[in-house]
């Protein structure tokens, strides 16, 4: 099943990385974990049985009946690993929702992020710009562009999934989207 | 109720006092698999890579590839081998090969196993190439050298491969 996943032009990722930048996310701090993020907002994360949600679904972020947290973030089980997963619900909820405000309605992450709405994948780019920060991504870029001799490449994308705990494949998309940024940044001064 | 023994049955069961070793590997099942499984692992392993980065191997393809393979072509293309267009050929290859895998030998390293079978490899098709001009042997022993060589050649293709794709999906201009 082929989906048209229309990529984000470059100006949606600079007004994205943007707002992501004014937004509370940014006070609270980039790159921590969905549980401490959810701690912070005050959220809860369930992981739930595989069945518990929609095939093509991974995560959901509904109301949560226990007062003392402002939503619920349910997640299937095999996918509580993927960092993106929760990140996706949280910034639902900081975007969509407000942060300190009740969750009224549910929102959910489709299986690896496969989806036609434009929204969708516009919170998919900022889960991503808050997992990898745009500023520390740069800085490792530049780090392996001024090496010399030029670092193994095998090892930089390597190190740089253990240190987000992401695969290969969205170290190297997120390596492009800041170059391209970056480049893009650069041609407007 | 009757039982039909294979001949590998019988075997083992002639032999199970004899070799207790052979027996429990029975039972245990075929290591040869594992055995591979770790060579391939330790093969494709990022820390044995022998390469430096993509310019390293990019430029490693022509002298640590395609001129291994071309080493074929001499064996192939002469009706009598003799020093000159058999020997110098295969024996300034397999050199050049042993001392790439020299040169990049470092005291401690894992992939220096791998460096090792290299040089092995490339000793053994230098021997050969001395060796096999002397005698009146057929074309497709002429060319055992030259298929040791593609051998090492062909072995370092999914390192190469591996580190030009990765730093072509770095590039901003991949619309992956």
């Amino acid at each position: 099943m082929f989906f048209n996943n229309k990529k984000l032009s470059v100006e949606r990722m600079i007004e994205l990385e943007d707002k992501l930048a004014n937004s509370q996310l940014a006070e609270i701090g980039f790159a921590k974990t969905d549980e401490e993020l959810a701690k912070i907002l005050n959220l809860a994360i369930e992981v739930v049985d595989d069945r518990a949600l929609p095939k093509d679904t991974e995560a959901t972020l509904t109301q949560s009946d226990d007062l003392q947290y402002f939503g619920l973030i349910r997640v299937k089980q095999k996918y509580r690993r993927s960092v993106f997963a929760c990140i996706h619900e949280i910034i639902h909820y900081v975007f969509d929702v407000g942060c300190g405000n009740r969750v009224t309605e549910t929102f959910e992450r489709k299986v690896r992020g496969k989806t036609r709405d434009e929204h969708e994948q516009d919170i998919n780019y900022m889960a991503a710009s808050y997992s990898m920060p745009f500023v520390q991504i740069k800085q490792a870029i530049k780090h392996y562009n001024d090496s010399s001799p030029r670092m193994d490449e095998l090892v930089f994308v390597h190190d740089l999934c253990q240190k987000y705990g992401q695969e290969r494949e969205s170290v190297l998309r997120r390596i492009r989207e800041v170059k391209r940024i970056d480049r893009e940044r650069r041609e407007r001064i | 109720m009757t039982r039909v023994f294979s001949r590998y049955d019988q075997l083992f069961a002639a032999t199970d006092g004899l070799f207790p070793s052979l027996s429990r590997q029975r039972e245990e099942g075929c290591d040869t698999r594992k055995l591979l499984g770790a060579v391939s692992t330790y093969w494709v392993a990022l820390e044995n890579n022998i390469f430096k980065n993509y310019f390293d191997a990019l430029f490693g393809f022509i002298p640590l590839v395609l001129l291994p393979a071309a080493s074929l072509l001499p064996a192939l293309r002469i009706s009598e081998a003799g020093l000159w267009n058999y020997t110098f050929p295969i024996a300034s290859i397999s050199i050049a090969g042993i001392y790439d895998a020299y040169g990049r030998w470092e005291e401690h390293k894992s992939r220096n196993l791998k460096l090792g079978i290299r040089i092995a490899l490339n000793c053994m098709a230098l021997l050969l190439s001395a060796i096999l001009v002397q005698l009146n042997c057929s074309t497709f022993v002429r060319c055992i050298p030259g298929f040791l060589l593609t051998a090492c050649g062909l072995a370092l293709l999914g390192e190469i491969w591996m580190r030009v794709r990765t730093s072509i999906e770095m590039s901003e201009w991949y619309r992956g």
